[in-house]
């Protein structure tokens, strides 16, 4: 075996090995996704006969369990339909948007914050325009949102504040569709259209 | 006059391990005798300073319950210390949601890792059939 060959079937390796590993990564979080579209399913059921015994109440911090799913996020102009997971963490952001624990749930009094990775499901984030919808549904109701604002921060500038009002606040991070690192984080917010 | 040299040289080199080998005994220093006050007059002297109060007014108000005068136009924040050890620094990933946070940290390698892969099979694919014609 020349040292050509040795060398070629090595880079095969190497670069297969990092194709497959990269790949894994990617096939987890969509799997976790599809776990948590099931998952939402059955919570959604579950929340419609308990609606029934008792009036239920979305005000106030989300007190869920890190990974389970908390709301569903649509966005009509991207083609986004995605459940959103409890924890901002990479393990939560693989399988779909996170609600950063702490703020509220969709529609409740005060600032809902939801991040997700620009090169998955925010991938089109930044085509969001001014005057945009969005959908939000949690398990007590259902939302409609319009983007007010938009705008890149760096990434170590305070961008996150609590709200009076029902505020829904996106972020991901900037530039969108670049490899390597991102200096910078897009913050869209949203106000309810109508209350459902 | 070259041996003599040599051995110059060597000496010179040599001296420093040379004198390492004849180490001398350094005495320790004489434990210093006390010579202070006996133990039983220290604890003493403390016992006298610890039940020196000052400022017995406040000291009997806070006792009684009373909160303390504070004066007009300073305002005291006694969450302010601890709000400030808690701020998110620029390392940390935001993981929670707090007054003025940070975005959370949304950017990841996998793309770059990915296309690196991408590139390292490509390339390993190339030579290999090249080296198979070249072979042939």
């Amino acid at each position: 075996m020349t040292r050509r060959k040795v060398a070629a079937l090595g880079l095969l390796v190497g670069g297969l090995s990092v194709v497959g590993w990269t790949g894994s990564i990617y096939a987890r979080g969509w799997l976790a996704q599809e776990r948590a579209r099931s998952a939402w399913e059955a919570k959604l059921a579950r929340a419609a006969v308990e609606k029934g015994r008792a009036a239920l109440t979305a005000e106030g911090p989300v007190t869920a369990h890190e990974g389970s799913p908390v709301a569903r996020l649509l966005i009509p102009r991207i083609g986004l339909d995605d459940i959103v997971l409890e924890g901002v963490t990479e393990a939560m952001l693989n399988g779909g948007p996170g609600h950063l624990p702490g703020s509220v749930l969709p529609a409740a009094k005060g600032n809902a914050i939801i991040s997700a990775h620009r090169d998955r499901h925010f991938r089109r984030l930044g085509e969001l325009g001014i005057g945009d919808t969005i959908v939000t549904q949690t398990e007590h109701n259902t939302t409609t949102w319009v983007v007010k604002s938009r705008k890149v921060v760096e990434r170590t500038v305070p961008a996150l504040y609590s709200a009076s009002e029902p505020t829904l606040t996106l972020t991901t991070c900037w530039p969108i569709g670049y490899l390597g690192g991102a200096p910078e984080r897009l913050i869209i917010k949203a106000v309810p259209s109508t209350r459902d | 006059m070259t041996r003599l040299a040599i051995v110059a040289l060597a000496l010179a080199l040599t001296a420093s391990v040379a004198d390492a080998q004849f180490t001398t005994v350094v005495a320790p220093p004489p434990a210093a005798e006390p010579t202070g006050p006996a133990p039983a007059e220290v604890a003493a002297r403390d016992t006298a300073h610890r039940t020196a109060l000052r400022d017995m007014a406040a000291w009997v108000d806070s006792v009684a319950g009373v909160a303390p005068a504070v004066e007009p136009g300073v305002v005291t924040d006694s969450a302010a210390g601890s709000l400030a050890e808690e701020e998110q620094t620029p390392g940390q990933p935001v993981t929670r949601f707090e007054e003025g946070a940070r975005a959370p940290d949304t950017a990841t390698s996998l793309p770059a890792l990915l296309l690196g892969g991408v590139i390292v099979t490509a390339l390993g694919t190339i030579l290999l059939f090249s080296t198979r014609r070249r072979d042939a």
